[in-house]
């Protein structure tokens, strides 16, 4: 019963963050200022942060909401679990890292991406949940 | 197995701020290693005359025009390379007129970043052998060639500090002139570029409408105010 709210909450989250990623994929490549409130949206998006090697930020975070979404769509047991949790788990610690220059090295703010960091943290949280909460992650449990 | 995981999330998010960060391999461009035009041109037609952010000319001159420009603008080059250098030498020289200089970026990112850097360099009071230095070269609008690497290269040619601009023209209070010369032209019915408003210090301004290229035009409407 847990699990299944768990789950269908990882879903709604990973729906959301691939909506969140895709606008802003949009607005990179339409060239466009993105709906900001915060003033700061673009001056992140134009930063030496906003891609690597050439790659928006924003179609790294589309993708790893994508493959989140798919883990939990096409995998089934514990490696839907640990696939989950773990790909939320690289999303929380990069779009920490993320908010962390925004913050103190940028020092302007994009309410998209830390949108996209709180989907991300929420995301951590509920795969890491269901991992530990069907005793998947257990030691000793080796089913190999 | 939870181990495993671990080890796996860590280096690839390991992997990910890695290369996130430094990633300043792609600002060296062609036109970094292009020779700078006009640095004589540009210090003979500015040397001795103060300058105030965006602002060239003795702050008590009687008269002042603001120009609205965009940095990619064939046009503003143009005037700022045929027809300006003759009313600096003229009017501002001799105390009787104050430019401003407004940017506008309609044209396209490039013509941001451009109006950044030219806010930035004004910050050192420098801002007019920026846009001097960037309108001798120009290059195609909207051809992205408004690099880390070009802009590096005219502050060099400018004198202007360099570390500090590069600072200071990211930040969001680089955009808050921008924001001010957009709201001016509106107010001023300014609809291309470049486009000039002229008045006594301190407004009010109207509109100039006259052939960019015709210096006798504009020095007609100073020596009308002037009387």
């Amino acid at each position: 019963m847990l699990d299944r709210r768990l789950y269908r909450t990882a879903l709604a989250l990973s729906v959301i963050g691939i909506a969140v990623a895709a606008y802003l994929v949009y607005v990179h490549y339409a060239g466009i200022e993105p709906a900001c409130s915060t003033g700061g949206c673009e001056v992140v998006q134009t930063s030496e942060w906003a891609d690597v090697y050439g790659v928006p930020v924003a179609l790294i975070g589309l993708l790893g909401y994508i493959s989140i979404l798919g883990s939990l769509l096409v995998l089934r047991g514990d490696a839907q679990l640990f696939a989950s949790a773990g790909l939320s788990l690289i999303g929380f610690l990069y779009s920490g890292y993320l908010t962390y220059q925004e913050l103190f090295t940028i020092k302007a703010i994009c309410q998209w991406c830390v949108a996209s960091a709180v989907i991300l943290t929420l995301l951590a949280i509920v795969t890491l949940w269901r991992l530990f909460a069907s005793g998947a992650a257990e030691v000793g449990d080796v089913d190999r | 197995m939870i181990a495993g995981l671990i080890v796996v999330v860590v280096v690839v998010a390991a992997i990910l701020i890695l290369v996130s960060s430094g990633d300043s391999s792609n600002s060296s461009t062609p036109a970094a290693n292009a020779p700078l035009n006009g640095l004589k041109e540009t210090k003979a037609m500015l040397d001795g005359i103060p300058q105030d952010g965006n602002a060239l000319g003795k702050k008590n001159a009687p008269v002042t025009m603001i120009e609205y420009a965009d940095y990619q603008c064939p046009f503003c080059r143009d005037y700022a390379l045929n027809t300006m250098p003759i009313l600096i030498n003229d009017y501002v020289r001799t105390g009787k007129l104050r430019l401003e200089f407004e940017p506008l970026t309609f044209i396209g990112p490039d013509s941001e970043t451009a109006a950044r850097a030219g806010v930035a360099a004004g910050q050192q009071d420098l801002e007019w052998n920026f846009s001097h230095l960037f309108y001798f070269n120009q290059g195609t609008e909207r051809s992205g060639y408004v690099t880390d690497a070009f802009i590096n290269k005219l502050y060099a040619g400018a004198g202007v500090d360099a570390a500090k601009a590069n600072a200071y023209r990211t930040t969001p209070a680089a955009a808050v002139p921008i924001a001010t010369a957009s709201a001016g032209a509106e107010k001023y019915g300014v609809a291309s570029t470049p486009s000039f408003v002229v008045g006594p210090t301190g407004g009010p301004y109207t509109k100039l409408d006259v052939e960019i290229s015709n210096a006798d035009a504009f020095k007609s409407a100073f020596d009308a105010l002037l009387k």
